[in-house]
């Protein structure tokens, strides 16, 4: 007889955690290892290129941070929903809606002078994604609708709202036909120093702490918890689905929105030629990040930073080691599984039965 | 179970093995010299200036000094297996390898998102490529910013409009291959009812179904062009579906604008069942797939692009601060597009016999003549280094678009700018240019 059984942990040593966590890191590093060296690539370059060189070298670092600030802040939004309970995968459509505001304002108010153009196009932006994140906050809040397939279906309608946008009215009579926009007004491009948007930094760094504060701080903060943890307590507790359910999909969704207003304005600087030219689907990648953060504000810092990493180390080895994109995503896989089920080992305890 | 206790040692031997290869692997000393030749990517035939540092005295001695070669980069939107566009550029890529063999080394990074080129190119720039060529119209912003910031990189885009001193475009256009498609259509609908379908509504795809409206009605004045949007450049199930839907408005013969065999397969098998659908075959020599059904179709030659580049690049024609007027517009007469399903078979034998027994009467010369002899006739014309005939020149009466409004006036033709723009069909054309979607 062979029995397997799990069983919750109800204390967890520090100690623990940092023997499961160097072994899941060990475990999934053997795995690619095994991958790599099948494949016949040097494993030294392969990491290097992959992990080390896109944290320390400079220039590098200056393309990971450009996908880590996006990722990181739509994570920051996630949280909230996440903490509640509801399974919101709708940054990316929020992105977009968020950049099709942004972009609006933009070309509707051409002759406001900078600084101002720039709030006033961010302020926008997140509007945008607040307004599209109502929706699925009205509808999970007042009808208890699958939050999922809401979130997932409004992405795409944003997308279609982006082409819409793109092969009509918005298409630039100087793109000679093609799905482009005319370029945001100068004005409203955010400068960058060096290659480094630092005004985006600091937003992320500033929302980052915000968000530690509001759900560790606030009542609000606590209310969503307690969803999280125990719905049927809570509303026995007299504490408002329909508001929990309403804010932290209408918050997540400005932060998607900010997200989108700065790759539009710090980045890419119009829209085109394809639904998702702005938003990159770094929406998705948002959600992987909040996991990986274990749904810990200050820990989406270093969680951006692991994604935005894997995105440029990414690039990398298939621009200069010539690899394949298959092995990128296993490579992502890999890591992210070996972290989550890290997570599972922490949290419960295997006990295997053998006899009679 | 047993069998759950023999798997969980598998298991736990699988990863006690890795950790030990990993730590194995770890300890042996790092390579001083990295040759990385994966299967994938092209062998790399890399260019080692050794430098070997003498510790003792402070001299720095160049041990070897290898003749330079120029290193050349390809950025592709797909993958080299998609059958299609980015094939069709590795293979133009393949092909100025083996003509510069010693004195070019190229490189090619396939499936890049288009937003993520301009990170792509730093990383190349910063591996010492001085020569590179974009192959999507979406890099082209990506490629203009990486052209401003790495002024002494040279950078060639595909299909693009934006140009600046180190960075230069060019483009193998196919509509005249369209309109000899055209006119081998006109000869073989039964119905009166051609189809298209048709990819995304940009001018490209407009010209292309224009001058083979332009090329049916010259042989068939009364057939008409029924055009289906499938708004993707590779979607195989959608082509497929749109293939199916004009067959059965009465569709018989079909060309199409995507990047895969599938409406030729689909021709294929209306035809195994006994009803003749007869089709172009699209980009890439798709004979193959439909060996009874291609009747002929449009080739793409990027090679002798290439080739033409590489070689003022080398003898300094091309240097970084002159491109911001270089725009290739290359067709038949530069040898950069060919007609037919495969290469030197410009019409499937099979239906050659049918098409020389077809007459119809040459607008220019009034004589009268098969439609084979027309084509041919056609080919040669617009293959001469000036083309004697273009199918957007209005010879003996103006061409109309839809709405009725005089598209050529008579007597004039459309130059390169405005087939570059092109956003309106011809008045043989049935079927809309969606405005608002992708």
């Amino acid at each position: 007889m062979f029995e397997l059984k799990v069983l919750r942990r109800y204390e967890v040593s520090t100690k623990l955690k940092l023997t499961v966590y160097t072994l899941s890191f060990v475990v999934g590093l053997s795995a690619f290892t095994l991958l790599e060296v099948s494949y016949g690539a040097d494993l030294y370059e392969v990491i290097s290129k992959l992990l080390i060189k896109p944290l320390t070298s400079y220039s590098d670092f200056q393309v990971t941070i450009r996908y880590a600030i996006p990722i990181g802040i739509m994570s920051l939004g996630l949280i909230l929903p996440y903490r509640s309970g509801i399974y919101s995968i709708g940054a990316e459509g929020q992105m977009a809606v968020g950049v099709i505001f942004a972009a609006w304002t933009a070309y509707s108010l051409i002759d406001l002078e900078s600084p101002y153009s720039i709030v006033v196009a961010l302020l926008a932006g997140t509007f945008g994604g607040l307004l599209w994140g109502l929706i699925p906050g009205l509808l999970k809040g007042l009808l208890n609708v699958n939050e999922v397939l809401i979130t997932l279906m409004l992405n795409f309608t944003a997308y279609s709202l982006t082409d819409y946008l793109i092969y009509g009215p918005w298409r630039s009579p100087k793109a000679y036909g093609f799905p482009l926009t005319e370029p945001i007004p100068k004005s409203f491009m955010m400068p960058s120093y060096d290659g480094i948007h630092l005004t985006n930094l600091i937003i992320f760094v500033l929302l980052t702490v915000v968000m530690n504060t509001v759900i560790k701080k606030t009542v609000l903060g606590y209310q969503i918890r307690a969803y999280g943890l125990n719905p049927t307590a809570a509303y026995s507790a007299g504490i408002s689905f329909l508001k929990v359910a309403l804010l932290c999909l209408a918050i997540s969704g400005a932060l998607a929105g900010l997200a989108g207003s700065l790759q539009l304005i710090a980045v890419h600087g119009r829209l085109g030629p394809k639904s998702w030219s702005v938003t990159e689907g770094l929406g998705y990648t948002a959600i992987v990040s909040a996991w990986l953060a274990r749904l810990e504000p200050w820990a989406v810092l270093p969680s951006a930073l692991l994604l935005g990493a894997l995105v440029n180390g990414g690039l990398t080895i298939k621009a200069v080691l010539g690899q394949p994109e298959g092995i990128v995503s296993i490579m992502n896989g890999i890591i992210l599984l070996s972290i989550i089920s890290a997570e599972f080992f922490i949290n419960y305890r295997l006990v295997i039965k053998v006899g009679r | 179970m047993k069998s759950q206790l023999i798997l969980a040692l598998v298991v736990v031997a699988i990863i006690a093995g890795s950790i030990g290869y990993f730590t194995a692997s770890i300890a042996t000393p790092p390579k001083v010299v990295t040759t990385t030749v994966t299967t994938a990517a092209p062998a790399l035939t890399t260019t080692i200036t050794q430098v070997t540092t003498v510790t003792a005295p402070p001299t720095t001695v160049t041990v070897t000094k290898l003749p330079e070669k120029l290193k050349i980069a390809f950025v592709y939107v797909g993958p080299i297996g998609d059958y299609g566009w980015s094939h069709a550029h590795d293979v133009g890529r393949r092909y100025i390898e083996s003509v510069f063999r010693d004195k070019i080394e190229t490189y090619y990074v396939e499936s890049v998102e288009e937003p993520k080129v301009y990170d792509v190119l730093r990383k190349l720039v910063g591996e010492g490529y001085k020569v590179i060529f974009t192959t999507s119209f979406g890099f082209m912003d990506g490629t203009l910013r990486a052209a401003k910031d790495f002024p002494n990189v040279i950078f060639f885009h595909c299909s693009g409009y934006e140009r600046w001193n180190n960075l230069g475009t060019y483009f193998a256009d196919l509509y005249q291959l369209y309109y000899l498609n055209g006119l081998i259509a006109g000869a073989l609908t039964k119905s009166g009812k051609v189809g298209y379908v048709a990819a995304h509504p940009i001018p490209e795809v407009v010209r292309h179904i224009d001058a083979f409206a332009l090329g049916v009605r010259e042989v068939n004045p009364k057939a008409k062009v029924y055009v289906v949007w499938i708004h993707a450049w590779y979607d195989p199930p959608k082509a497929r579906a749109a293939a199916e839907s004009l067959i059965a408005q009465g569709v018989d013969v079909l060309a199409f604008t995507e990047d895969s065999p599938a409406v030729i397969e689909v021709a294929q098998e209306y035809y195994n069942r006994g009803i003749p659908i007869y089709v172009f075959s699209h980009y890439s020599p798709m004979l193959k797939f439909g060996p009874n059904v291609v009747v002929s179709g449009q080739l793409v030659n990027w090679g002798v692009i290439y080739e033409d580049i590489v070689a003022k690049v080398l003898t300094g024609v091309y240097n970084t601060t002159n491109l911001k007027n270089v725009d290739y517009w290359w067709l038949l007469s530069e040898r950069a597009v060919e007609l037919g399903a495969d290469f030197g078979v410009p019409i499937n034998p099979k239906f050659v016999e049918v098409l020389k027994k077809v007459k119809v009467n040459e607008k220019i010369s009034g004589d009268d003549i098969s439609v084979y002899d027309l084509v041919m006739l056609r080919l040669k014309q617009m293959s001469e280094p000036r083309p004697a005939f273009d199918p957007f020149c209005a010879v003996k009466e103006p061409i109309l678009s839809q709405d009725g409004k005089v598209l050529v006036r008579l007597g004039e033709c459309l130059g390169h700018e405005a087939l570059w723009s092109i956003m309106s069909f011809v008045d043989n054309v049935v079927g809309s240019i969606p405005a608002g979607s992708g």
